[in-house]
């Protein structure tokens, strides 16, 4: 008895099609591991044009097509209706998953109702377990820590971008156009008054910010800041340094890190020329993950990092920079 | 009913909100304060915004009207912060304890009510350049004249002084009489005859403001008056008795920082190849501390609760007050011993906590008076 | 018009976590709970200030979990909210966040509300599945991800903005409906030590979730937590190896996609 898996796309943007190429790589990954299995793909919306001739190439088995003015807008409990009616053409035990855009992550808890199954949002890792569900890892705390559930048929889950691989194109799958039924959803749905371009967000306070970029002396001098506001800047990171830039006037106080700074606890923290003395590694070594560029194999900083490059910064940062402007093409809040 | 160290939901409550607020507030700007002298003003504000500070003030006034057990619960939370600002914030339940101990309803309602309505500051002046610990040798002269009294002489170390709108003063009706002829007086700081000095320059506590006021004769109405003639020394002293329990609680919170500094510092920091905490001749010290700081709060605790039941407790807040500030010196000493040369290094926090102390062991009676007190109280135990 | 916030206390983020005997959660010895995750704080800010601008004559707060989330419940009042609800559950129950929907909803059905407020998401599990989860079980719609929001009271469509990778969307929507705020009104309010006090008096009912549970329609599925886990501890950083700086960092974005999941 092989399972199904229903991707429900987000073709609206780039990040939600993206998103949805890695709830493809997802499931395909899935069912190869447990002896195989069909991916459906659902695309759900109104006037929805040449996205299906586009996305039967995205890997799945199969597109399913529901076009109805009363998807024009992505509306949880009308999106809902519709995959629950496409989860029960399926081929149980079905296994929907959702990609990690916004319209995935506000899904699941609706559909999960609806299917009276079991749902989650950020998986990390999905397993199969024979017949009883599906199996998701999946963070707390901000990654602090993790914990695994067992989720019932059918089962529902939005992943955490990035983490999975996406699907590679494919041959062109079928599509079939799904007609819904002329009673749908009680109430009065709601009307679309405007709709306006993704404001720009400024960079994060230093101690918020989810991803922190810090030099140090190691760069040399005041006038290689702009190779770290540049890396900054593709990760969306706040800007710190060590006590001995701030020192030697290279850089504001605000931005010291250390015992005598800000302590900061981001997911990711990249240090850059910094040897990594104590009263530095006080304010920062509660951060998920850490990176350090050090030209010195030596230094303390690579005792507490997870991953190190050895080399010089000045060398490394701007490809580092270009390949994470690569990896981030647009993301979600 | 039977003892309990259960704080009640309430309580918890109180705390979380002074805990937030010393952490929010307080916490980022002490370092500041600390190298600059500045009085920061917004955080008092926002204290009082928040019913921060006129904590014994009644209700019927618009105060909190606070057990002082829930007092001394605040002040340990906000001292972990800055023992300076609280010092500030305490000044107000200093000073206006006076007015709610021997005011008349009127009084009350006229002096109290308006620090309840607004942010205002008050302070308490006894203390005189001749002479603190005994008070009851003040030379402040208040000379009746029709229904006024004049006011002539000078009090030192006065806490808010520079920002303050109302003093309570503590003067002598006649200097023969001693202690009996001091009396107390509402003072407005317009009254014309009221001038400051400049404001001192201190060890510690530096974001707390303190100054000389002279009084050049002071014209006070009579209604200004607290209670009759002669009163005034008891009235000082029932004040002192009910504010000294929270300078325990003040020191407590003091040591509270440096042991928590120390404890993880003592973590963190290695030599010799594992941290320091691992060496026993620095767990030790750790294991003393802990000690002094819970012996600390307990005292407070339990003077503060002997005063909520109404209870005589002279001696119990003497000792708490005196226990606890001698013991916040020593373990913000050793502190600094544990983090070694950085402990004696301004950029980090604890040399602050040991200049804060100090001063506890000092104000609303220095502690060899204490001592003296809680001898004196003993030992009529026997007589 | 009359309003509900949902709230949740969490472990404060600077706690130390440990694995709990069960080996399915955290212990909760020595973990610190805050009396409200940041976002519904921002949530409660957010429909009082709609309280005081006429919309709302109500804004109730409703939390389910163990006795402790009482103290919540009463920061909430402390804030201003006006009555409490605690669906109380046993402190070793662990409802996951779908189940807790189903409770939730049962709760939110006997009280007024034509808005239901509920904060991006909790700070421990991060789900966010609550809102949309709470919207399907009361049967109403529900919108998620939402930056903005005004509502005039007198039962008039609610305007509501939200965010969407394909840029900002202004909605009109009837009410009752059930609001996920991507972020709240800023600088939540704290508050007041009369305030706490006054909260102390406010009304405060105390319900146990199996009795709240039994006025839900079907049995709702639990998808309960097998295994908690902690991070392994830091071992010395994995060293990319290279030719050239374009290799590095290839190699080190791959790892921290792939491996790290932070990117
Ligand atoms: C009381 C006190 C408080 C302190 N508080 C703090 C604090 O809050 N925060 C803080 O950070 N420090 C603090 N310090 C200072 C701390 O001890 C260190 O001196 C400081 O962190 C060193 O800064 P750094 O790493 O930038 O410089 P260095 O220690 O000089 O390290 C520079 C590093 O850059 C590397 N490097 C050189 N060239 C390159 C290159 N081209 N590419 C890549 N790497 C290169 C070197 O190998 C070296 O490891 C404090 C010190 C004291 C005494
Ligand atoms: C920062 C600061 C803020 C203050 N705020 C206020 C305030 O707001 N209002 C106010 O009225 N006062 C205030 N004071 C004054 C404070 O209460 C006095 O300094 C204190 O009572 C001690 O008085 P003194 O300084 O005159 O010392 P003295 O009385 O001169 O004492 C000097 C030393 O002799 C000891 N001593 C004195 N008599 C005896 C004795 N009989 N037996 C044994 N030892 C004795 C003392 O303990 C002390 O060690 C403040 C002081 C400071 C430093």
């Amino acid at each position: 008895m092989s399972p199904t898996a229903l991707v429900v796309a987000d073709p609206r943007s780039p990040v939600g099609i993206r998103t949805t190429l890695e709830a493809l790589g997802a499931a395909r990954a899935l069912l190869d591991r447990s002896g195989g299995g069909k991916v459906a793909l659902a695309l759900l919306g109104h006037g929805l044009g040449d996205v299906p001739e586009a996305a039967k190439r995205w890997g799945a088995d199969q597109v399913l097509v529901l076009d109805d003015p009363r998807l024009a807008i992505f509306r949880s409990e009308t999106y809902a209706w519709g995959a629950e009616g496409l989860v029960k053409r399926l081929a149980p035990p079905v296994v929907v998953l959702l990609p990690g855009s916004t319209m995935g992550r506000e899904l699941v808890g609706r559909l999960s109702a609806r299917l009276g199954g079991g749902g989650t949002s950020e998986a990390l890792e999905l397993e199969l377990e024979e017949t009883r569900g599906l199996r998701v890892r999946r963070p707390l705390f901000g990654g602090k820590a993790s914990e695994t559930l067992s989720l019932p048929f059918p089962a529902v889950a939005s992943l955490r971008p990035n983490a999975f691989a996406p699907s590679e194109a494919s041959a062109a799958a079928p599509v079939e156009a799904v007609e819904l039924p002329k009673a749908g959803p009680a109430g009065p749905g709601a009307e679309l008054l405007e709709r306006s371009p993704v404001p720009v967000s400024d960079t994060p306070p230093l101690t918020q910010a989810p991803v922190v970029v810090s030099g140090g002396r190691g760069l040399r001098g005041p006038e290689n800041w702009p190779l770290l506001e540049d890396l900054a800047r593709a990760l969306g990171a706040g800007l710190g340094a060590s006590r001995a830039v701030v020192d030697a006037g290279w850089r504001p106080a605000a931005e010291q890190v250390g015992q005598t700074g800000a302590s900061v606890s981001p997911q990711l923290y990249v240090a850059v020329g910094i040897s990594g003395a104590i009263q530095h590694l006080v304010g920062m070594s509660s951060s998920r993950c850490i990176v350090a560029i050090n030209t010195d194999p030596s230094a303390p900083i690579f005792k507490v990092a997870d991953y190190g490059v050895v080399g010089d910064a000045l060398v490394l940062l701007p490809p580092l920079t270009e390949a994470i402007r690569r990896a981030r093409a647009g993301a979600g809040p | 009913m039977p003892i309990s160290f259960d704080l009640t939901p309430e309580q918890r409550e109180l705390q979380g909100l002074a805990s937030k607020f010393a952490r929010e507030e307080m916490a980022p700007r002490a370092a500041e304060c600390d190298r600059t002298g500045r009085f920061p003003e917004e955080v008092y504000r926002k204290a009082w915004e928040l019913g921060l500070m006129n904590l014994n003030v009644p209700v019927e006034y618009g105060g909190s009207g606070l057990p002082l057990l829930d007092q001394c619960l605040i002040t340990e939370e906000l001292a972990s912060a800055c023992g300076g600002m609280t010092t500030s914030i305490l000044a107000n339940c200093l000073a206006l304890q006076p007015i709610n101990l021997g005011g008349s309803p009127e009084q009350r309602e006229r002096f109290l009510k308006p620090f309840c309505a607004d942010y205002r500051l008050a302070s308490f002046a006894l203390t005189e350049p001749g002479g603190g610990s005994d008070a009851g040798a003040l030379k402040t002269r208040a000379v009746r004249e029709g229904d006024s009294y004049v006011l002539t002489g000078q009090k030192c170390f006065i806490t808010n002084a520079p920002q303050a709108s109302l003093y309570t003063v503590f003067a002598t009706v006649d200097p023969e009489k001693k202690h009996a002829g001091i009396t107390a007086f509402v003072v407005p700081r317009d009254t014309p005859g009221v001038s400051l000095g400049r404001e001192e320059d201190k060890l510690g506590q530096r974001a707390s403001s303190t100054a000389t006021v002279t009084f050049e004769r002071a014209k006070v109405p009579r209604e200004n008056r607290l209670g009759e003639e002669g009163e005034g020394f008891k009235l000082a002293m029932a004040t002192l008795d009910s504010t000294r329990t929270p300078i325990g609680a003040l020191a407590v919170g003091i040591a509270r920082a440096a042991l928590d500094h120390a404890s993880r510092y003592a973590l963190q920091r290695t030599s010799f190849g594992v941290p320091i905490a691992q060496h026993q001749a620095i767990a030790t010290k750790i294991g003393s501390m802990v000690q002094e700081l819970e012996a600390s709060r307990l005292l407070t605790w339990l003077s503060a609760w002997m005063v909520d039941q109404g209870k005589r407790a002279t001696l119990e807040s003497s000792v708490a007050k005196c226990f606890a500030s001698d013991a916040a010196m020593r373990i913000c000493d050793e502190a600094i011993q544990i983090f070694g040369g950085y402990g004696y290094m301004r950029d980090y926090p604890v040399e602050k906590l040991l200049r804060d102390a100090k001063l506890c062991q000092i104000y609303e009676g220095a502690n060899e008076i204490q001592r003296l007190v809680i001898s004196r109280e003993y030992l009529r135990r026997f007589s | 018009m009359e309003a509900v916030v949902c709230i949740k206390p969490v472990p404060e983020a600077d706690s130390r976590l440990r694995v709990a005997a069960s080996g399915v959660t955290y212990d909760p010895e020595g973990v610190r709970y805050t009396l409200n995750s940041t976002y519904d704080e921002a949530a409660l800010e957010e429909a009082l200030r709609l309280k005081e601008a006429g919309a709302f004559e109500k804004v109730r707060v409703v939390s389910v979990g163990p006795p402790r989330a009482e103290e919540g419940l009463r920061y909430a009042l402390a804030m201003g909210g006006d009555e409490g609800l605690l669906v109380e559950t046993r402190p070793d129950d662990l409802l996951d966040p779908g189940f807790t929907a189903a409770v939730l909803a049962e709760a939110v059905r006997s009280l007024p509300h034509d808005l239901v407020l509920v904060g991006r998401r909790a700070g421990d599990d991060e789900a966010g599945v609550v809102g949309s989860a709470l919207g399907e079980h009361l049967g109403i719609p529900s919108f998620a991800f939402v930056t903005g929001l005004t509502v005039s009271g007198g039962g008039s469509p609610l305007k509501v903005r939200r965010f969407t990778e394909a840029g900002e969307e202004l909605l009109s929507v009837p009410p009752p409906v059930v609001i996920s705020l991507l972020k709240g009104a800023q600088d939540p309010r704290t508050p007041t030590l009369p305030n706490i006090l006054k909260a102390r008096r406010k009304p405060l009912l105390r319900e146990p979730w199996t009795e709240v549970l039994s006025r839900h329609p079907g049995a709702p599925v639990r998808a309960p937590a097998m295994r908690f886990e902690l991070p392994p501890p830091r071992t010395g950083a994995h060293l990319v190896d290279y030719q050239s700086p374009a290799e590095a960092a290839e190699k080190l974005v791959k790892l921290l996609r792939e491996e790290a999941k932070v990117l």
